[in-house]
Formats: C-alpha cells, structure tokens, sequence
C-alpha cells in the first residue's frame, strides 16, 4: 500500500490530482491520501482529509511506500518509518506555498538514500516506478525487507551511516582478511562497522590495495583446497605474518586464506569474527564450517542458516 | 557496452562460447569481457583476462548491461550501480567450479528486478533479448544492512555477542 501525504496546512491539489491518475492506471496498487481538504476529490485512491496521530501512525506502519510534500514533518515521520519515501516540493508560484523553501528541504535531500524527488507532475509517474522497485529492492533476501528491521536500523539506512559507534570505546587493530572477488566485495560493504579502529586489510590480490586507500592493505597468497602446494607457502607466509600483526580482533568472509588467518589469530589471542559469504545459500561454505570452531562471533547471510545460538543472522552484506 | 565477468579464478569456457557465437549474431553490440584464464579465445567480442581494480570498476560502472558468472561480488557491484545482470552458474559436474553453490545462489536471485537467470545456455538468446531490454534501475548504497554493521561494532566495541 502507498501512502501519500501532503501534511495538515495547506492542500497540495496537484500532487494529489497527479496520484490519482497514476493509481488509475495501477488498479492493483492500493493508495491512502491523506489531502487536507483541496478542491480535488480522489476517484482512485482512498482519501482522508486529516488522520489522527494514531491513524497516521498505523497508515505510516503498514503501508510500503511513501509519497509526500516536502514538508519537514512528513520527510522525518517518513524517514523514522523506514519506508522508502518520494517527495515533490510545493511551488510557491501556484500558491502552494508561501516561500520556496520546500524546494530547498528537496534538494537536501535529493542525494540521500531511500529518497526519490519528483519536481514536476511530468516526473512522478517515472519516480514513482523507481519507489516501487525501492521497496522490492531493499535487501537481496526478503521482497521489502526494509520493514523487516528495526527503527533505528531502518534511519540508519535512510540516512546512509552505520549506526553509531559506542562512546569511549578503544580503537582496536582489526584485521580484516579474505580472498579478492566476491569475498572482498562483501568485506567492503563492512568496513564502514570498523570506522574508528586501525585497519589492516588482507586480501589475495595486491590490486585490492586501491580500494581501502586509508588503510593498510596486505596481499597474500591465494590457497584453496584445489592446491596443496600453494596451501602450504599460504599458510608459512601467514605463520610468519599473523603473530606479528597482533590483531585484537579478525574479520573474515573467507574462503580458505581467510580460515587459515581466523584460525592463527584465535591461537594467537585474537577476538575472531566469521561473516559467511552471501554465496552460501542453502549450506555454510568449507571454511566456514572449519572456522566455526575458532569463531567468537559467527554469523551468516541466510535466516535459514542461523541455529540461533553459535550461528547467527544479522542481517546481510546486501 | 556490454561488460562480461566470469569471475579470475577458473576458465567459463562454456559462457564464452555462447557469447562469441552471439557477438558474431549481433556485431552492433560492443561486447567486452574480463574472462580469466580461458582456453578459449573469443573471435567476436574483447577479452581480457584481468582488470587492474581501478579500471574494472571504470568498464563496470560504464557498461549498461552485465553478463557474468552467479558469484556474488558481479551480482553485489551490479546492484551498486543499478546495471541489469544475467548471470550464468558454473556446474561442478562440467568442472566450472568446487561446488555447485553458484546454481543455490542462482536459484535465490531468480525473479529479482535487474536480474536475468540462465540456467541452460540454449536459452542464452532468449535471456539476451530479457536482459537487453531491461534498463538501469536504482542505485543502491555500498553497505551491508545497518544491523549488520551493528552487530560487528558491537561485538568490537563491547566484546558482547549479540542476543
């Protein structure tokens, strides 16, 4: 269900008018407007004048999408819900508005996550398409799992930042260890947690080392199970380097480097944290089940995979 | 252009295959492709076997299709920049790959927006035709879910597991 709201002052006619047209050509869509009265009178949506608190509240919970004016109050109420959210400014021209600071509330936040901006009618139907396949594009597991997460989660997301770090905490030398490809692609998408604390970025490709300009990056020798020979120059360089290292903490998404650095670090003090590919859908991978027994935290990108005591869900790299 | 990724670690001499026959079908359409090391070498589209980083995201970002292997990093960086994707799994009974994995993930990513699965590459013109006419879609943010995240900084910051 999408939700459109114009807020309680003023009526926005067009914006309304405009939604209207798009829900007649989208008889499956089921659309609320709230519409403060205007001269307009929905034929295909269904329409409150003014909601209660508590009303706009359960709309706000149940429905998928928002569309808004750019009202402060709605794009907040929007954002706090942690429903993707389109927003078309009023014009002061057309006596929407008094001033033209709805244009400049939309431009604030035309670059942020989560939120689409429609400046003219002509537009909407275009963004409106793009909001609907937000909604469904949230996360790769769930078909709108954006609902699935929490408030604070769901801001975190609009707003674009990982949540906040914990006050005082130390900076901890986090060693962070996988092989290049895909493994490295999903350890990116985690390095924004690690913000604050010195990062040591292993990886199999010295390539990797443009892509984590901030920190140190580290390359080692590819090994998997397909060479033993290999394996074993792997896992002499990784002797020699990961007691030296003395990492407080390491993060690996695997594969077989990365278990052989979780398992050196646990032996040498480290705290040892094992993120399992995203690849692993309907098993935890080779590494990871060898890792299992070295792991602190270990935790996976399928529900399914969680036994909801040593092995978790947390959510995924996307 | 269209940006073939077949991942740098085995050949995907099968996927090449299919592409060349198709590149030499449709010579309109720019084909290039970072295919590892293939045996097979592609007469009708550009291959490279490896892109330094730098320049790997540079084709990548500029492609306005991707075909590739169902590993998850093309799948993860195609929906960073919203390029539709057609992904093809590797088979370990062909020798393509370790384990079969590819075809479970193929199987979870079937049906998403931006996403054409092809199975069985006699259908690969067919899944062409879907794939070309799909078009960019949203970008999306290059972070895991904030939950995620949050568990990581926790278990860092605090030493707690999560509950």
């Amino acid at each position: 269900m999408i939700f459109v709201t114009v807020g309680t002052q003023l009526p926005f006619d067009r914006l309304v008018k405009a939604m209207d047209r798009w829900a007649a050509d989208h008889p499956e869509q089921k659309v609320i407007v709230q519409s403060a009265e205007g001269g307009y009178q929905p034929q295909h949506m269904h329409c409150e004048p003014y909601m209660a608190p508590e009303r706009y509240a359960e709309v706000l919970a149940r429905c998928s999408q928002v569309v808004a004016h750019a009202g402060t109050g709605s794009i907040l109420s929007a954002q706090e819900s942690g429903k993707p959210l389109l927003i078309m400014p009023r014009d002061p021209i057309l006596g929407e508005v008094r001033s033209d600071h709805q244009h400049s509330t939309a431009e604030k936040h035309a670059r942020r996550a989560g939120i689409l901006i429609a400046w003219e009618t002509e537009n909407l139907a275009a963004q409106l398409d793009a909001l609907m396949t937000m909604a469904l594009d949230g996360d790769l597991g769930e078909v709108g799992g954006i609902e699935a997460q929490g408030l604070n989660n769901a801001i975190a997301e609009f707003v674009g930042q990982a949540p906040l770090r914990v006050k005082g905490a130390p900076c901890r030398r986090v060693l962070c260890a996988c092989s290049t490809g895909g493994h490295f692609v999903e350890m990116l998408r985690m390095l924004s947690a690690l913000e604050g604390h010195e990062l040591i970025v292993m990886t199999s490709d010295s390539g990797d080392a443009y892509s984590v300009p901030a920190s140190r990056h580290l390359a080692i020798r590819e090994a998997s199970r397909w060479s033993k020979s290999k394996g074993f120059t792997t896992f002499l360089q990784l002797m020699f380097l990961i007691p030296r290292l003395r990492a407080d903490v390491v993060l690996s998404t695997g594969a077989a480097p990365g278990f052989l650095v979780v398992m050196m670090g646990r032996l040498t003090g480290s705290r040892v944290i094992w993120v399992d590919s995203l690849a692993n859908v309907d098993r935890v991978s080779l590494g990871g089940r060898l890792a299992r027994v070295f792991a602190n935290l270990f935790l996976v990108q399928w529900p399914d995979l969680a036994d909801g005591r040593r092995v978790q869900y947390r959510g995924r790299v996307r | 252009m269209i940006f073939t990724v077949t991942g740098t670690q085995f050949p995907f001499d099968r996927l090449a295959r299919s592409l060349d026959e198709w590149c030499l079908r449709h010579p309109e359409q720019e084909v290039i492709g970072q295919m590892g090391k293939h045996t097979f070498a592609p007469q009708h589209f550009t291959a490279v076997e490896s892109y330094a980083p730098l320049e790997f995201d540079r084709v990548f970002k500029s492609a306005s299709h991707i075909i590739a292997h169902a590993g998850m990093g093309s799948v993860l960086t195609a929906r960073r920049f919203g390029t539709p994707i057609m992904i093809v799994p590797r088979l370990v009974s062909l020798k393509e790959h370790r384990s079969d994995h590819q075809v479970a993930t193929a199987n979870v990513l079937r049906g998403r927006p931006g996403i054409v699965v092809c199975d069985d590459l006699a259908n690969f013109d067919e899944c062409m035709d879907q794939l070309l006419a799909m078009e960019r879609g949203p970008v999306t943010m290059n972070t895991a879910a904030p939950s995620l995240l949050t568990a990581l900084q926790r278990f860092i910051d605090l030493g707690e597991f999560p509950d």
